[in-house]
């Protein structure tokens, strides 16, 4: 009678085990990170869409139309501060005009122009003599930048008329 | 990590997304703050912001300006004899607008002719000078009328509004 001897299962070498078990443990890994990854982002999209929301919120009609008053304030400030910046006070012109002027000197008409500083006049006088005082009146001023005289005329009163352009320096009447 | 690859960028992607919205977030909270709180301080300076807005009103408001002129000018001893070059253009609030340099300061200019004596126009340029609104006096014409023993003054105004 023959003998049955069993044969001996091959078994796969070991390091075949440790790459099934390093793959398995990967794919699990990758399955795993998968699902964390998918569900953290998820948890991310409603984040942002609440941060989103939030800004969304911060922007009401009270809010917007408070930025909008705020706006024209500045622009406002910036024009006024502006505009002082520019302002001048031509009643000073005024008081170097009678400061400046003899007093036996009569104006017949005058012609202010701040803006420029210059003043125009037609001035009369009794004689010659006067007209020199006004004169050195004029050169003694320093707020005085320039004088100019011309048309010397004696009229049907005797008087003699002259006509002046004063520029004056612009810093007086600031 | 052909699986994995894809959904940790994802995720990056949308870290930084949230970061950059949250930094957003923080910053016009902050924003709205320091308005609000600017607000308030203005709230406290009302009498100010009264004087500039009187000083700049919100349209030309040439009828007030003269009955304001015509008052400072009666105190003053001067009687006005009528203004001249008078033209003002404004646009209504809430008129569609695309014209440029329609918004903010816009200037007004015109001359007033007033009759009296030398010192009742000092005292006339004076006032307008110290009014709340801001009138600048540019010129002065100043004309004998020999049958009156009185001058003609001819004088140039210039003041603005400010167009919203």
């Amino acid at each position: 009678m023959p003998e049955i001897i069993p044969r001996t299962k091959s078994r796969p070498p070991w390091w075949i085990n440790l790459i099934l078990a390093v793959a398995l443990i990967s794919l699990i890994a990758a399955v795993g990170g998968q699902i964390f990854f998918r569900i953290s982002a998820k948890d991310l999209d409603r984040k942002i869409e609440d941060v989103k929301q939030q800004i969304v919120d911060l922007r009401t009609p009270v809010n917007q139309e408070m930025e909008k008053q705020l706006l024209t304030y500045q622009t406002q400030f910036k024009n006024f501060s502006q505009l002082l910046s520019q302002r001048y006070l031509t009643s000073k012109a005024l008081d170097l005009l009678e400061t400046t002027i003899h007093p036996e000197v009569l104006y017949e008409n005058f012609m202010l122009d701040a803006s420029e500083g210059k003043i125009r006049m037609l001035l009369s006088a009794q004689n010659y003599g006067i007209i020199g005082e006004q004169l050195m009146i004029f050169n003694n001023d320093s707020r005085l930048k320039r004088v100019e005289t011309s048309n010397y005329e004696r009229d049907k009163d005797g008087l003699i008329t002259f006509r002046v352009i004063l520029d004056f320096i612009p810093s007086i009447i600031q | 990590m052909f699986l994995t690859l894809p959904e940790y960028d994802k995720f990056m992607s949308l870290t930084w997304q949230l970061q950059d919205d949250k930094s957003e977030l923080i910053e016009r909270e902050k924003h709205l703050s320091d308005m609000f709180e600017l607000s308030q301080r203005l709230k406290q300076q009302q009498a100010s912001l009264d004087k500039i807005s009187s000083a700049l009103p919100a349209y030309p408001d040439f009828p007030s300006l003269m009955i304001f002129l015509n008052e400072k000018a009666s105190e003053s001893g001067l009687i006005v004899l009528r203004p001249d070059n008078v033209s003002t253009v404004y646009h209504v609030s809430g008129e569609e607008d695309t014209e440029q340099g329609s918004i903010g300061i816009k200037p007004i200019e015109f001359d007033l002719l007033l009759t009296g004596k030398y010192p009742s126009l000092k005292n006339f340029v004076r006032s307008v000078e110290s009014s709340s609104r801001l009138i600048r006096i540019s010129n002065i014409v100043a004309t004998e009328d020999e049958d009156f023993d009185l001058y003609v003054y001819q004088i140039t105004l210039e003041t603005s509004f400010y167009q919203n």
